[in-house]
């Protein structure tokens, strides 16, 4: 599956420009789509304002956290993700990036 | 959501600039300070239980206010809405106190983007937290934000000095930043990524035992030793006055490659933890951000694109990994105040050639536009 998942990647082109510039959709959504990744916790996002036709709604904040939930902070850094580095428990995984190094050679 | 409503005002009809939310608080006021175009934000956590202004953005507001000259900064009664109207760029001598909501890093990261436009030579004294887990700390910033200034060409008199450490949450650190002033950067043209050809780290504590730091080079080393061989981790260890009123400690690693792209990672002390979860942590997280690629780190692709739009005009080009949201927030915000859109290709080529994991998939982006010709007209001739 992982092979079908590359092949998708290749055939994809995203389009990076319509998607930042033309788009109204949250920064954390335009970055999922543009990778083609599902990137966790975020299967829920919402883009743009929905209809609220009830009377009375569970307020939402704008960037999708409820009233008195935990805020999205300004800042660079982002938090580590503690699962996506349990990956790099994995030999095959860490000999993967072997590559980028100047010790690495072509055939890793 | 706060970017939906980040409307162009298309800078024709009207110069004044408006946003709606808290996010990104921090880029649109440089950026509004850069390009002299007046910001007004609404709708600051108006939905909150404790609507308004967060302290550490008032103290943000203030240093805003002490670094130019002749800003109007006007905020609603309710703290929910703020207008600035930007003066010049002044710098000089400025000290601050950061509140220890937030650490230095907050402070800096901004500051380290207006600075080099500032009428006289910046010196600013920031007292507060140095490390934490929010924001670049200041080993970060000095090892790896004022590098990519030396890329725009401001180098000289270019300057970090962490006086003290302070570790969350009492702080009681104190770092020094020198900025020369300059009259316009450099068109950056950077799409070589190269390979990763050392790797430096500094691991510190403060208030604890100096033998934490040298537990955290063992444990870092354990993780990157199979790379290459070129791994310095520095133990710096700060004692007495000097190390602040907090005990902590923290591991900050750089990876460099051939053509200069800087990578980087942190991780700081959890109460709990042992200092090899630190280092397995900041280790790994290190491994992540070479494997997304790209010439320029993650943490700071924002920064290198508003110096692209204040470039000459001239065609700038860089080559990025994934970008991150703020990045894309930041291109968005550029474009309001500048009118400069980016283009960006996902490059083919760049396929990671020998790697089979899912990384290779990662798109690599090649971002150029055309720099406004940004001329810092406040630079006093000296």
């Amino acid at each position: 599956s992982q092979e079908a998942f590359k092949q998708s990647m290749k055939r994809r082109k995203v389009d990076w420009i319509s998607l930042v510039y033309s788009t109204e959709l949250d920064p954390v959504e335009v970055v999922r789509r543009g990778t083609g990744r599902d990137m966790p916790s975020d299967s829920d996002s919402e883009n743009g304002e929905e209809e609220e036709d009830e009377l009375f709604v569970v307020k939402k904040d704008k960037d999708g956290t409820g009233v008195g939930e935990q805020e999205v902070l300004d800042q660079i850094k982002e938090a580590i993700d503690e699962e996506s580095l349990e990956r790099w428990e994995d030999e095959d995984v860490l000999d993967g990036i072997r590559g980028l190094f100047i010790t690495g050679g072509q055939g890793g | 959501m706060p970017t939906a409503s980040s409307k162009a005002s298309s800078a024709s009809t009207t110069v004044l600039v408006k946003y709606t939310g808290h996010r990104y608080f921090r880029n649109r006021l440089i950026l509004s300070l850069l390009s002299g175009k007046p910001v007004r934000i609404d709708g600051i956590r108006s939905n909150d239980k404790n609507p308004g202004l967060r302290d550490y953005e008032a103290s943000f507001l203030r240093l805003v206010e002490k670094i130019t000259n002749g800003s109007v900064i006007e905020i609603s009664y309710t703290g929910t809405s703020v207008l600035l109207k930007p003066g010049i760029i002044s710098g000089g001598e400025i000290s601050h106190d950061c509140p220890l909501s937030r650490s230095i890093g907050y402070f800096l990261e901004p500051m380290v983007a207006i600075a080099p436009f500032a009428k006289t030579k910046v010196h600013l004294t920031l007292k507060g937290i140095t490390t934490d887990d929010k924001d670049l700390s200041a080993d970060l910033i000095r090892t790896v934000t004022l590098p990519h200034l030396q890329l725009f060409n401001i180098s000289d008199g270019l300057e970090l000095r962490i006086k003290k450490r302070g570790a969350a949450p009492l702080g009681g650190g104190e770092v020094h930043f020198l900025c020369p002033v300059i009259r316009q950067i450099k068109t950056l043209n950077f799409i070589d990524a190269g390979k990763i050809k050392r790797i430096r780290g500094i691991s510190h504590s403060v208030r604890v035992s100096p033998q934490f730091s040298n537990r955290m080079i063992e444990a870092c080393r354990s993780v990157l030793n199979r790379y290459i061989p070129d791994i310095y981790l520095y133990s710096d260890v700060f004692k007495g006055e000097e190390s602040g009123k907090s005990p902590g400690y923290a591991l900050s690693l750089v990876a460099e490659s051939t053509t200069g792209a800087l990578h980087c990672s942190e991780s700081v002390s959890e109460p709990g933890g042992s200092p090899e979860d630190t280092a397995l942590r900041a280790s790994r997280a290190l491994l992540s951000e070479v494997a997304r690629g790209g010439c320029v780190d993650r943490h700071h692709q924002s920064l290198v694109m508003i110096y692209m739009t204040l470039g000459s005009e001239d065609v700038g080009r860089c080559k990025m990994g994934e970008l991150s949201p703020t990045a894309v927030q930041t291109l968005r915000d550029i474009r309001d105040f500048f009118g400069t859109t980016f283009k960006i290709v996902q490059d083919s080529s760049a396929s990671l050639d020998d790697t089979d994991d899912s990384d290779s998939t990662v798109p690599q982006l090649l971002l150029s536009c055309y720099g406004t010709g940004f001329i810092n007209v406040n630079r006093s001739i000296a």
